[in-house]
């Protein structure tokens, strides 16, 4: 039997011919849709261009990378020119070398900060709507408590007291990170709960962790992932603000700690305009970037939207 | 209260596969006050039994608590008062193996048939997952067979299907599938929730057709809830009827339809152009407005503001069961 | 006279990575003064289309490729923005299947139809209160509940408030799509009462959407069956449950749970409807049809009348 005709004037998924009656093998079958429904979507397609340039950057950066970022190579302030593409620093530093390394350090503290948020933000949002009520009112009213405090004061004293360092701020990121992801989660896996479908693996006999793991995270995992992406840009561009307040870490070169020493170094008054720029744009191409592909993740993780 | 006198008029003797004593079940709601806890009656007091082999149709509107019955039977909603047995073992007390097999023998289909799917799994993975769950298959092989024979006896060609998911198929094929699944691990008795009412008029009767084949072929015992009393009419053996949380009516289904007592029964039955007579018709009732919330039930009889034959007493006393004909119970001070 | 709606050869096609789908293939019909015409079909027949079509309402990817569709004297897919705008809700309303399509959750009841008198006519803020007191109180809602907002009415009344704000401008035509289906019996008895009582009182003539032949058995004087974006069957309501001719509405009209049916097999139409992308030769139903012959797989059927007001689409009916 074949699917119904449209369901509603104006709906975008449709029912699809004839099943095939080979068996296809699943797993492959989901990721050629996947790479279907990315193809087809321009803005993904230009998104996903822009993400992985900017990875395949910073991953190859030892050999990318015409210079040492930290090298002093000569004249300040040079213009630029062919031997500098995006000129020199107030040391004689490559600025092209320094957006490059900075790729990489910056997608670094992204994906790490989603990463970690990911991963708490996950867990505590499942076991608050999966457990008793008292439970979920105590973490949520601890979600709340790290949600209100300002930010961007308490980040400076604990970065502070810390010490300048790349995974310190990893750490403080992540921790004033994760509520938000922990809360979105709830709310989502309580409104699967109450499906019937959710009571349907009840009645099978199914446990309350069987249904957390085989039920609930898979379908709330189109969020999750969405989020995730969104995490790593706003991770780049908090990471970017901390450092340009001055409590980056200065042994990194990340386009953070750029715009750092462009400030400090009196770049607009010396003509070095490429080098505050740069990688300013860096940051603004890779948060498109990462919005346009976030728009598709939901296809990717929501078998109704694919097509076939 | 008068829940005893039910437990002991609604016995029908001897062989009864549930028997379900004084059953009540309140959920907390909404409140707007800070300190006062309100309290939805949703089910409130309510005995009968099914039989063997019966198809008891439990009828009511919208917010009548007939969903929650249900529920409670399929231990999905744990009742606040009053138990419900199984062949004389309180549903209540079974942990472990026990309850394992208290989920085996007992399945329910749900009303959505949008809702009632996971969207992230194939037909197969649905119909596999109890088998999964319980460990009732050897293997992968054997559990794709007894899917396949799964949807081949529900009606569908299953080389087409198997593999696709649920948003692939029209809703008649989903309840379909969501049939399948319920019968994945040989069930017993089966809570029939709404199983047509989200289906065209058109496909209503197919799959209606197939849970009497069913029932047949498995000798299965069903509860079908129903707020449309001609599905009710063509599969049950037994109709009762439900308002705000307790029984109103109950009687063999002849016997029901071819005379109701209870005025809130009439009011159902008047509502089909083509099954009332003229004497029953609709346009004698008026708008007789809808039924109220389950946080403040009226006092006395539940029904009694809506009620064109009410008398003094109605609104004082809530109604027992009694006996009007035999096997034919009515709560009420002024059966017509 | 001049009917209140005539759509001739109406077709509305959505362009999908897929294809293109054609949800309404061509069909004509009428709906003359104060006369209720039904249009019945299964879920994805198109019938909802060809109601957000009248009213222009289709959205991309679904375009409206031919036809016309004529409306109390004017041409409706010729008129422009501005027309458009007094055409809606003036000269047809519509009544949707779930009212929280139609209600605002944050506004009252009595404010959203009050706006919408507001926006099509030049009344004063006090009028249009007054006049949606009014019209509520006509369907049955009283003023106390008028300042209500929709999530404090329950199913049956948001109904009721949405069929007042669908006649806030007495419209001369009402769509009304599947108003019903979402509703319990008891409710869904007093909904249709309702929409008799208004039918009357204000002159209506009803286009009546549902994929349930039986509440058009008492509400239309006309029913147009459809299936797969053609017209298979019209006629008058009578003649079409006493003597349906084309063998999709002969199932439908036995599908129907009377009385008799108990102890034995319902019977219903074997198979499903078919996939409205795929390009099919010939008759559209013939998988599901009992009496298919070689002539349904190559040629499609015309809506031909065979008796007086009585129109099929039919090889086994016309070729006679």
């Amino acid at each position: 039997m074949r699917g119904n005709g449209v369901r509603e004037p104006g709906e975008e998924t449709l029912p699809i011919g004839p099943g095939e009656a080979v068996r296809e093998d699943r797993g492959i079958r989901a990721w050629r849709e996947i790479w279907s429904a990315i193809r087809h979507d321009k803005r993904a397609l230009a998104g996903l261009c822009i993400i992985v340039s900017f990875a395949t950057i910073g991953l190859l950066a030892p050999y990318v990378s015409p210079y040492d970022p930290f090298a002093l190579l000569g004249a300040p302030y040079q213009p630029p020119s062919w031997k500098h593409i995006l000129g020199t620093d107030n040391l004689g530093r490559d600025v092209l070398s320094q957006v490059i390394w900075g790729a990489r350090v910056s997608l670094f503290v992204g994906i790490v900060v989603a990463l970690v948020v990911t991963a708490i933000g996950v867990t505590v949002g499942l076991i608050a709507a999966t457990s008793h009520s008292l439970v979920d009112e105590v973490l949520m009213r601890f979600c709340d408590i790290l949600i209100i405090i300002p930010k961007l004061p308490l980040t400076i004293f604990v970065a502070a007291m810390l010490g300048r360092g790349i995974w310190n701020i990893i750490a403080v990121l992540a921790a004033f990170g994760w509520p938000a992801m922990a809360r979105m989660v709830r709310s989502e896996a309580l409104s699967v709960k109450q499906r019937p479908y959710v009571d349907a693996a009840r009645m099978a006999g199914a446990s309350q962790l069987q249904i957390t793991f085989l039920i609930i995270l898979p379908n709330i995992l189109p969020l999750v992932m969405a989020n995730a992406i969104l995490t790593i840009i706003s991770g780049i561009m908090s990471e970017a603000s901390l450092s340009f307040l001055g409590l980056g870490d200065p042994s990194q070169m990340s386009w953070g700690t750029i715009i750092y020493f462009a400030q400090m170094g009196g770049a607009i008054y010396n003509g070095g305009w490429a080098w505050v720029t740069a990688p300013g744009l860096c940051i603004a191409l890779m948060g498109l970037g990462t919005n346009f592909f976030g728009s598709t993740v939901n296809v990717i993780a929501n078998p109704r939207l694919r097509r076939r | 209260m008068t829940s005893d006198q039910d437990v002991e008029v609604v016995k029908q003797g001897g062989n009864q596969m549930f028997e379900i004593r004084n059953l009540k079940v309140h959920f907390p709601a909404q409140s707007a006050e800070l300190f006062r806890r309100r309290i939805v009656r949703a089910v409130d007091g309510v005995s009968f039994s099914i039989g063997h082999g019966e198809v008891l149709g439990l009828v009511g509107e919208s917010g009548s608590g007939k969903t929650t019955v249900g529920r409670a039977i399929a231990r999905l909603t744990p009742p606040t008062e009053g138990s419900i047995l199984l062949e004389g073992s309180d549903i209540a007390s079974f942990r472990g193996s026990e309850l394992k097999a208290y989920r085996r023998a007992v399945q329910m289909i749900f009303q959505d048939p949008y809702e009632s799917l996971n969207p992230r799994l194939t037909v197969f993975s649905t119909i596999a997952f109890p088998m999964r769950i319980q460990g009732t298959a050897r293997d992968e092989d054997e559990m794709r067979e007894r899917c396949i024979n799964l949807l081949t006896r529900v009606g569908l060609r299953h080389a087409d299907i198997i593999d696709n998911y649920p948003h692939e198929l029209s809703g008649g094929e989903r309840q379909r599938v969501s049939i399948a699944r319920a019968l994945a691990l040989h069930p017993r008795f089966i809570i029939a929730d709404e199983p047509v009412s989200m289906l065209d008029i058109s496909i209503r009767s197919s799959v209606l057709n197939l849970l009497t084949e069913l029932k047949e072929q498995y000798g299965l015992t069903y509860l079908l809830i129903a707020h449309d009393l001609r599905v009710a009419y063509y599969m049950s053996d037994r109709i009762m009827v439900i308002y705000l949380g307790k029984i109103m009516e109950t009687a063999s289904t002849e016997n029901f339809m071819r005379h109701q007592f209870h005025p809130y029964s009439r009011l159902l039955f008047s509502a089909f152009a083509d099954l009332s007579s003229t004497e029953l018709r609709w346009e004698k009732w008026g708008t007789t407005g809808e039924i109220p919330s389950a946080i403040d039930p009226p006092r006395g009889c539940r029904f009694h503001p809506r009620c064109p034959f009410r008398v003094d007493r109605c609104d004082k006393d809530p109604p027992p069961l009694s006996e009007l004909e035999v096997g034919h119970y009515v709560a009420c001070f002024n059966p017509q | 006279m001049n009917p209140a709606l005539r759509v001739t050869d109406l077709r509305v096609s959505f362009f999908t990575r897929r294809g293109e789908v054609k949800a309404v293939d061509g069909i004509s019909f009428e709906v003359g003064r104060g006369e209720v015409v039904g249009l019945a079909g299964e879920s994805g027949c198109g019938k909802s289309t060809t109601a957000y079509a009248i009213l222009r309402l289709v959205k991309p990817p679904g375009r409206i490729i031919g036809g016309s569709i004529y409306c109390d004297g004017a041409e409706v897919l010729d008129l422009d923005e501005r027309e458009l705008r007094s055409f809606r809700w003036k000269k047809v309303s519509m009544i949707f299947q779930s009212a929280m399509n139609s209600l605002n959750p944050v506004h009252r009841i009595r404010d959203q139809i009050a706006e919408a008198v507001i926006v099509h006519e030049r009344v004063s803020r006090q009028e249009a209160l007054a006049r949606a007191e009014e019209l509520l109180s006509l369907v049955g809602i009283s003023r106390s509940r008028a300042t209500d907002y929709p999530h404090q009415f329950s199913g049956g009344m948001r109904q009721r408030a949405v069929i007042a704000m669908a006649l806030a401008l007495s419209p001369t035509l009402l769509i009304a799509d599947e108003p019903t289906t979402a509703l319990d019996v008891v409710v869904e008895r007093q909904v249709l009462e309702l929409l008799k009582d208004m039918k009357r009182r204000f002159d209506l003539s009803v286009l009546f959407i549902t994929h349930d032949l039986s509440t058009l058995a008492e509400f239309s004087n006309r029913i147009a069956i459809m299936y797969a974006g053609k017209l298979a069957e019209t006629a008058g309501t009578k003649q079409l449950f006493s003597n349906p001719l084309h063998p999709y509405t002969s199932g439908l009209v036995r599908s129907l749970m009377g009385l008799a049916e108990r102890g034995g097999k319902l019977w219903s139409i074997p198979g499903s409807p078919p996939d409205l992308a795929a390009e099919i030769e010939g008759c559209k139903f013939r998988d599901r049809c009992p009496v298919a012959t070689e002539v349904c797989s190559k040629q499609v059927p015309e809506l031909l009348e065979v008796e007086q007001e009585h129109y099929v689409a039919c090889h086994n009916v016309t070729d006679r």
